[in-house]
């Protein structure tokens, strides 16, 4: 199957996996969740949720979510021939949701930030390549490190 | 007229069934996960705390909201074994 076109990662209305995810966000307020294949660490995923005061009036919840990929190139999809950063570039509706829902999402690579998407993220340089203010390369080094794992799988 | 209606009608029928793309890049790392053979896989759940809201039962009933906190692993393991019918 080829994923090609500016809309390939369109967020439809109705779209089951992204609204799934939007609900255990909203409901998971903290924690974290191990994945291990073979004996093998693959995934982290850690959850933070806080109710801010910064501006004296407001008390909105926020929810940080930290995914880790422990072991990058297990998440590579076989039959999906877009590169990461063609993903990113569409991936414009999802980071808008997160930052809607004010939740911040940071992609790690082996430990290391690579990725953030939504609420907290200030693209600079990365508003070139994703047009978009709410995804941010935290490092270029780690994103380009994690497009060459998908990639060479 | 009639062709606009089929059209819609295909339309609606399409955006029912076909899956989101990220539904199917979900699904195939999610194959990975579970049908690898001779493979373990674990899921550790560690101070995992889930809100879970205030509800209305069947019968109308208030259910109380409750907070959950889930610790622990769930392991499950694939073997692969040899058909006793085959040769």
């Amino acid at each position: 199957m080829i994923l090609f076109g500016r809309k390939h990662l369109h967020v439809s209305e109705s779209d089951l996996v992204v609204d799934s995810l939007f609900k255990i966000l909203n409901h998971v307020t903290s924690g974290s969740v191990n994945l291990e294949v073979a004996n093998k660490p693959v995934l982290k995923f850690e959850i933070k949720n806080r109710n801010t005061h910064d501006d004296g009036k407001d008390n909105q919840s926020r929810t940080v979510v930290r995914m880790d990929l422990l072991e990058p190139s297990f998440f590579s999809a076989p039959n999906d021939q877009t590169g990461l950063f063609d993903k990113l570039k569409t991936a414009t509706e999802f980071a808008q949701k997160l930052t809607d829902n004010n939740i911040t999402f940071f992609l790690l690579r082996k430990g290391k930030e690579a990725i953030t998407l939504g609420e907290m993220a200030r693209p600079s340089l990365s508003r070139i390549i994703t047009r978009s203010d709410d995804i941010q390369l935290s490092s270029l080094k780690e994103s380009a490190k994690l497009k060459n794992d998908f990639d060479d799988t | 007229m009639l062709d606009n209606n089929t059209d819609q009608y295909k339309d609606t029928n399409e955006k029912q069934q076909a899956p989101s793309q990220w539904a199917q890049i979900v699904s195939q790392v999610m194959e990975k996960v579970v049908s690898g053979t001779n493979m373990s896989t674990t899921i550790e759940f560690d101070d995992l705390e889930v809100d879970v809201p205030k509800a209305k039962g069947p019968d109308g009933r208030d259910l109380g909201g409750a907070t959950w906190k889930v610790n622990g692993k769930v392991v499950w393991t694939t073997e692969a074994h040899k058909d006793k019918g085959s040769i």
